[in-house]
């Protein structure tokens, strides 16, 4: 796809402004009614998911070049899909989500690219990975650990750790914690070790569609090559990635079950195969990652035309408008809500509407305040609940939380990954 | 042109609103030149506005509204205001226009529950306001353009109705005290608040300056700032927070335990005249919460999940849904008296012939037409911007009595049809007429609704054109006219000549003319303005009162 391939539908755009706040029936709160950070951190128009589609039509037009402060603009964007679910509740036809990423695409092509990012993409395609680490030191975390070697041998489960997961070791243990529930439980647990690479959804999010394809062959090559029956992560970026941008770039994995790691918990537990011995009282809620969440439904190529029907533009044949509806919600809330002793609340924010954390899209390599802003502003809506715990199911919404918390002191909340709280249980 | 950043207006206006709330740059400044109804006026096809702002920038305060009007009255600057911006007179008219974007200005500065008033910025939607005012149990008149939208905007700037007219009066009527900066920076504190008596009403001592603040219709941006407006407010006996699923699923919203004491009923009526006379009854016998009424065709467009639903829904159910209808919702503070204002409604329906629609009572409808009462949410704009990509009010759509709403609402359904078999109007069956209820049933709002494809020149045109022939029949079948949202009063007593000569004022002459006539008005006026007491040069003279420099951007009448 390319921007002109939405510019049909950008025609549509009313400007009506609802891409800036959650769908109208859900709000219960005027602090908490906003639902694109970009556009409630810097408030001029152009930030909202309908000002870039206004901005790409005015692009398209001639009318203007992507100046600095546009390249700003485009870049200074999680691209976590909330302008989508409330755009697409009023209309099917403008597309926001997908041309706040084209204008990525854009920027890059027309070497306009972030500068931040330019540096991030580099040692990310140098080295397989976001940090720039060693490939040999990618299996570390497992170390130790009874698993699989999924490259050298069967697996029926691989379990994908992903960049955040594999080198910073304060996350090691939601990896390791992941596959001792799932081997504990009887599971057939492999990974690839020093052979993982970076599934590469960054590099789609922050403009480098090339990239991202020739990496993404690579990985989904090997994946397909261990012959495992389900592929398990515990990251929900990586699962996005998986479930979305795969098929958008009609890359394969068919033949493998995708599933995020609170799916797997889930029915573990459910079947009694996970035994929880602890109580923990705590009053937590949960942050659905947009990734996991909204833009983790899956994802079905559409190759059709729009006619005139009773004077509507009809879609032939029919075409899922996509709200963020079919992501993956319930199981980390059943996951939770199985745990004796916790409260579990939720937020004004919750579900398909959910709040970002901030750190998708280059947002938190590029933006770094902007990222802990947005994170900040979830926290808050967290605290807002009499909460002590915010439970994410993605280390990169955690990373981002983190930073929050120690930037912004909003008291004693905790964050913490799903997988260490149902090991807390154990 | 955009204002050169070397400026000295352009550095004065950054240095109070500061760098990040200001832009020139053309591209960004065209997400506020694109607008709905901008393929009437702009380039056919394409809905970008004729005319680029100088500059756009977004104050904080009524201190930087204040110094950012002063510094374009200092260097010749016209400049406009607005909220949420959904329409194409948020665009600049003229040239030379700096647009105040007062997104930054979004605080509920105070809820008084005693006396029964909401303290709020121009950027605090309706949602936003309703939300908080049921947490204490009240509740506001919202627009049913959408809960998106600025709720000062409509009370102080705009126009707008909604369900809850029929109990909390027209959105207009709730404005209580207001701060205005004028055109030329000055701060005027109306209603009770000059006179430091706090908020509580829009007349102070002495005489009422708030309809030469708004007048009918609103000045839409083009006179002054308005930066904080007090609205009445009113009981809620509905339960804190509305909780329901599938709040993005249009369609398909279902309360979660909606309480016993609210029932939605959606009637049906033999003829217009019976439905004027049922109206007439459940305002007199003041039941009811909201009230308003929506032509099957339209309905059918709102309660589509997607244009592909509404081809399959209106097969399936425009025959089987009367045409004649209106729908009434009971909020009571018991179950008892819910039951008693069900038997009222019943003996109205007795007395007048009606009856329930069931179809409309029953899941999945019922959650669906009860919600958009109650909150309005997106549900309008999903039926007719969200479909098509553009709508208007067809000429006839105003405040009416009871009987010419009847018979304005069939009178475009035959013109209508005309458009639609030849494919350029969104097939509604002709019948997209919206209305509500206002002041328990004294007078009717009604709107006559039509969609057309904004990207195609030629059903944007037959648009006009049906413009054209509602205006023509309006005057020659029921002596009354319309046009722009202009109600004449007396008209029996107008000369026939004079009515006739309107026609040579057609929306396309409008729409030709549209740079001459955002220059000056003039030709709307000059033709229009005779035949209704010369509205436009007693407009004129107070407009030269308080804007001495011509700084505002005004909108056409």
């Amino acid at each position: 796809m390319a921007l002109e391939d939405y510019e049909f539908g950008a025609r549509y755009c009313s400007r009506d402004s609802i891409c800036k706040f959650i769908p109208q029936y859900a709000v219960k709160d005027a602090r908490f009614a906003q639902c694109c950070p970009s556009i409630s951190r810097y408030n001029v128009h152009a930030y909202s998911g309908g000002g870039r589609v206004i901005m790409a039509t005015s692009l398209l037009q001639g009318r203007g070049e992507i100046s600095e402060e546009v390249k700003e603009i485009i870049y200074k964007c999680q691209l976590c899909g909330a302008c989508q679910t409330s755009c697409h509740i009023v209309t099917e036809l403008v597309e926001p989500l997908e041309i706040a990423r084209e204008l990525k695409f854009r920027c890059v092509e027309e070497g306009k690219e972030n500068q931040a990012l330019s540096s991030v993409r580099e040692r990310l395609v140098k080295t397989n990975n976001i940090f720039g680490k060693k490939q040999a030191d990618r299996g570390k975390w497992a170390e130790g650990l009874k698993v699989k070697d999924a490259g050298a041998e069967a697996a029926e489960v691989l379990f994908f750790a992903g960049c955040r997961l594999s080198y910073d070791d304060s996350f090691a243990p939601v990896a390791r914690k992941s596959v001792e529930l799932m081997s504990g439980a009887g599971m057939d647990v492999g990974i690839l070790g020093k052979g993982e690479t970076c599934c590469g959804g960054r590099l789609f999010d922050m403009g480098y569609r090339e990239d991202f394809r020739k990496l993404a062959s690579t990985i989904a090559k090997k994946i397909k090559a261990c012959g495992a029956k389900r592929l398990v992560t515990a990251c929900g970026c990586c699962y996005g990635t998986f479930k979305q941008f795969f098929p958008m770039m009609e890359l394969d994995l068919e033949g493998v079950e995708l599933l995020h790691i609170s799916e797997v918990l889930d029915d573990l537990m459910g079947e009694g195969k996970i035994e929880l011995k602890r109580e923990i009282p705590l009053r937590v809620t949960y942050h659905d990652p947009c990734h996991l969440g909204r833009l983790g439904e899956p994802y079905e190529r559409w190759e059709g035309q729009y006619v005139k029907k009773l004077g509507l533009w009809v879609a032939e044949p029919d075409r899922e408008v996509r709200r963020g509806l079919g992501g993956v919600f319930d199981p980390p809330r059943n996951v939770i809500a199985g745990i004796e002793g916790i409260k579990l609340v939720e937020m004004k924010r919750k579900r398909e509407y959910a709040w970002c954390c901030g750190a998708g899209g280059g947002v938190l390599e590029a933006y770094p305040e902007f990222a802990a802003w947005t994170a900040g502003e979830r926290l808050q809506e967290a605290m807002s609940e009499g909460c002590e715990a915010l439970v994410t199911a993605c280390p990169w919404c955690e990373t981002a939380f983190r930073m929050a918390v120690k930037e912004s002191g909003v008291g004693e909340l905790k964050v913490m990954d799903l997988v260490d709280l149902v090991a807390m249980a154990t | 042109m955009a204002l050169e950043e070397s400026s000295q207006a352009y550095r004065q206006l950054r240095e109070i609103v500061g760098e990040e709330n200001i832009t020139t740059d053309p591209v960004v400044m065209d997400t506020y030149v694109w607008q709905w109804l901008g393929d009437l006026v702009g380039e056919k096809g394409n809905c970008f506005m004729p005319l680029r702002p100088e500059a756009v920038v977004l104050p904080g305060s009524t201190r930087e509204v204040q110094r950012v009007v002063k510094v374009c009255n200092r260097f010749g600057l016209k400049f406009k205001a607005h909220s949420t911006g959904w329409i194409s007179y948020a665009a600049p008219l003229t040239e030379g226009v700096v647009i105040l974007d007062l997104r930054r200005m979004d605080r509920i500065l105070e809820i008084n529950t005693k006396d029964m008033y909401a303290l709020i910025e121009p950027y605090v939607t309706f949602s936003q306001l309703q939300a908080e005012l049921m947490k204490v149990g009240l509740n506001c008149e919202v627009n049913a353009a959408g809960s998106n939208c600025s709720a000062l905007a409509q009370a102080a700037a705009g126009f707008g109705a909604g369900y809850g007219n029929y109990h909390m009066g027209y959105g207009a009527g709730t404005l209580l005290g207001v701060e205005w900066v004028l055109p030329d920076g000055e701060v005027l504190k109306m209603g009770s608040l000059g006179s430091g008596c706090g908020w509580i009403t829009s007349d102070g001592p002495g005489p009422s300056l708030k309809g030469i603040m708004r007048g009918h219709m609103g000045t839409l941006g083009g006179c002054g700032v308005f930066t904080k407006c007090a609205l009445r407010v009113y009981h809620w006996p509905g339960p804190t927070e509305i909780v329901c699923e599938n709040e993005a699923m249009p369609g398909y919203e279902r309360f979660v335990n909606l309480p016993d004491n609210i029932a939605m009923y959606y009637l049906y009526f033999d003829d217009y005249e019976k439905r004027s006379e049922a109206i007439c009854k459940v305002g007199e016998e003041d039941i009811g919460y909201v009230m308003g009424f929506m032509q099957r065709g339209l309905a059918i467009l709102g309660l589509a999940d997607t244009n592909a639903h509404f081809v399959d829904l209106k097969e399936d159910l425009f025959d089987a849904l009367p045409s004649i209808s209106f729908v009434v919702l009971l909020a009571t503070h018991s179950r008892e008296e819910l039951e008693h204002q069900k038997r009222v409604l019943e003996k109205i329906l007795e007395e007048t012939g009606g009856g329930y629609i069931e179809l409309l009572q029953q899941e999945p409808f019922n959650d669906v037409i009860t919600l958009h009462l109650i909150k309005v949410g997106t549900l309008s704009a999903h039926a007719v911007c969200g479909r098509s990509g553009a709508f208007l009010c067809a000429p006839g759509s105003n405040a009416v009595t009871r009987r010419i709403a009847g018979r304005l609402e069939s009178l475009s359904i035959e013109l209508k049809k005309k458009y639609i078999e030849e494919g350029k109007l969104v097939d509604d069956g002709g019948e997209g007429t919206w209305g509500v209820v206002w002041d328990h049933g004294h007078t009717i709002y009604i709107e006559n609704l039509v969609e057309w494809d904004p990207a195609d020149p030629e059903s944007s045109m037959a648009h006009v054109r049906l413009q054209e022939e509602v205006n023509k029949e309006t005057i020659e079948k029921l002596s009354y006219l319309s046009s722009m949202g202009t109600f004449v009063e007396e008209s029996a007593k107008m000369n026939p000549e004079d009515m006739v000569k309107l026609k040579d004022m057609t929306p396309s002459d409008l729409i030709e003319k549209s740079e001459e006539m955002a220059a000056a008005h003039s030709p709307y006026d000059a033709k229009l303005g005779p035949l209704l007491r010369n509205y436009h040069v007693w407009l004129r003279r107070i407009r030269e009162q308080l804007d001495p420099n011509n700084s505002s951007d005004a909108s056409p009448p």
